[in-house]
């Protein structure tokens, strides 16, 4: 039998707790290949932590996924698992974080809230479920534990779901907003760039653009308005320079070529974009 | 057979660590290293111990190195300590390593690693980490014999950290800052049951007062937080603090999604009394 695989994907930062979880499952699936997605997610940002997932699923075996980013931790928020399309079991809080991955993995098929036991460490906290919950009915699955034991079923319909930007295509222009930004201040915007080419027309290598950022509703005052090109990747422009591209996942992303983008314009998540033909 | 399990600890930062994890998987290829930190901060042996105790009693049974070290090289003794859940702890006789030892069922045999059979053929005299500690644990986790490593010494005689104990006094207990945890999260010595002793019941909601000592070089002086007793974090509103017991039953004092450690500008040692109110 192939080694079991698990994902692990927290905000509890590369120390100590991380290692503990790592260790509850390795206690119990003594050859999982537990790939740590990240720990560094901003505190709290269960957003980000859906986001990361939801980017690393499509290129891991099928297995368990877990993700703990869990304010809500100890207080009636459910500790669930999802059964997706494809296989793979995801594993955390009923916060929105495992939805979009399961989304991405052919949508969820069976949810279940966590209540049995067995599959737990004999003691939990009120505070650290990564470790005395999620761990170990990880690793129970992923030595072949049925999905349908780890407790009973609730409907789909019912999870907690994530409010994320949506894109919406006028006309000459392309209404979105700053989904998500990566390590290297890369702002993901919402849409694909046929959203965009709906909106303005063919996007050719070189195409000229405005991006407008903020607005009223986003309580900054004042718009920023930068002129750029459409390209296929960063080295199209010069370093320092902005440019719209089609990213690595297929939605539109806002960069500067070896730049920190977001710092430089100082963008945050859930800002309102326009994206206008030059 | 199952692929032996070493953890490994460290003050080193980021970098340092994979040179001993090559010297690990040069002796012992399919061992599988968790790496529990490397980020105690630098030279701390009291942060390196907590840390311990914090994950090992959740790690499989194996070999567990340590190395917060400040003493390499002088004539402080290169430990390995047998417990009686199985494990061998291998580390610097500082005190690193006795409270997590006794977490795994206490030290049941301690001795000095002195055979250069199972150290690297140089051996330096400021990374032991790379040339004693990690060798020796490779070997252990192959199966080389606890005895082998070199000759026993008293368990009484090994290094100890001085352990803070709350004291109980009329309508109030006092304690002091243990630790300060990832999120910020603030441990102080004693538990639950010490501070009902203290105080009285503690129900959801009951509200505390935690005066933080003034200490040397804090301008600020003595620090005043009035809290509630609470089950988890989200039972109080966002940015609020909490006191409760973490997930190792030790009284802990959180923000609400905030880092209560930064917001106060607390660190280990700080003493504090904590009262009804």
């Amino acid at each position: 039998m192939p080694r079991p695989f698990i994902s692990f994907v927290t905000d509890f930062g590369p120390d100590g707790p991380a290692p503990t979880c790592r260790g509850v499952m390795l206690s119990i699936a003594p050859d999982a290949q537990i790939v740590d997605v990240g720990h560094s997610i901003r505190k709290y940002a269960i957003r980000d932590g859906a986001f990361l997932l939801w980017s690393a699923v499509p290129y891991f075996p099928v297995g368990v996924h877990v993700g703990v980013v869990d304010p809500g931790v100890g207080t009636e928020r459910r500790p669930i698992a999802l059964l997706a399309a494809r296989g793979d079991r995801l594993v955390g809080p009923d916060n929105g974080l495992l939805m979009p991955a399961a989304e991405r993995l052919g949508g969820v098929v069976d949810a279940r809230v966590l209540e049995n036991r067995e599959l737990w460490l004999p003691v939990t906290s009120s505070t650290f479920h990564g470790r005395d919950i999620f761990s170990p009915v990880a690793a129970h699955l992923a030595n072949g534990t049925d999905f349908a034991a780890v407790g009973s079923t609730i409907p789909v319909a019912d999870l907690a779901a994530l409010t994320m930007p949506t894109a919406r295509v006028h006309d000459g222009w392309l209404e979105t907003g700053v989904a998500f930004i990566d390590s290297f201040g890369n702002a993901r915007l919402a849409g694909r760039p046929d959203d965009l080419a709906a909106a303005v027309g063919d996007l050719d290598g070189g195409r000229r653009l405005v991006v407008e950022i903020g607005g009223a509703d986003d309580g900054v005052d004042g718009v920023d308005t930068v002129d750029l090109t459409w390209q296929r990747t960063f080295g199209r422009v010069d370093v320092g320079e902005p440019l719209l591209y089609e990213d690595s996942s297929g939605t539109i992303s806002f960069a500067d070529n070896q730049g920190d983008i977001a710092s430089r314009l100082g963008l945050r998540v859930d800002q309102p974009i326009r994206i206008r033909a030059a | 057979m199952a692929r032996p399990v070493i953890t490994f600890l460290s003050d080193f930062g980021p970098s340092a660590p994979a040179v001993c994890r090559g010297v690990m998987f040069g002796i012992a290829p399919d061992a599988n290293v968790i790496d529990i930190t490397h980020q105690v901060p630098r030279f701390s042996i009291r942060d390196g111990a907590a840390s311990l105790v914090f994950a090992l009693p959740h790690m499989p049974v194996g070999v567990h190195i340590a190395v917060v070290d400040p003493g390499v090289g002088t004539e402080r003794l290169p430990l390995a300590l047998k417990t009686a859940r199985g494990d061998v702890l291998i580390g610097p006789d500082n005190g690193l390593l006795i409270e997590a030892a006794e977490r795994l069922g206490g030290i049941v045999e301690a001795r000095t690693i002195e055979n250069r059979a199972l150290m690297l053929p140089v051996v330096s005299s400021s990374f032991h980490g790379r040339d004693i500690f990690a060798p020796t644990a490779a070997h252990l986790a192959m199966g080389a014999s606890f005895s082998s490593v070199g000759p026993t010494v008293p368990i009484d005689s090994l290094v100890r950290l001085p352990r803070p104990q709350p004291r109980v006094a009329d309508d109030r207990l006092e304690t002091q800052i243990v630790h300060v945890m990832t999120y910020g999260n603030v441990t102080f010595a004693g538990t639950p049951l010490d501070l009902t002793t203290a105080v009285g019941p503690l129900v959801d909601g009951r509200p505390l007062r935690l005066t933080f000592g003034a200490t040397e070089g804090n301008e600020a002086g003595e620090v005043v937080e009035d809290t509630v007793w609470g089950l988890t974090f989200g039972s109080v509103p966002l940015g609020a603090s909490v006191l409760m017991a973490d997930s190792e039953g030790h009284l802990s004092l959180s923000d609400n999604q905030g880092d209560v450690a930064k917001r106060l500008g607390l660190a280990v040692d700080r003493p504090v009394t904590i009262t009804a109110r």
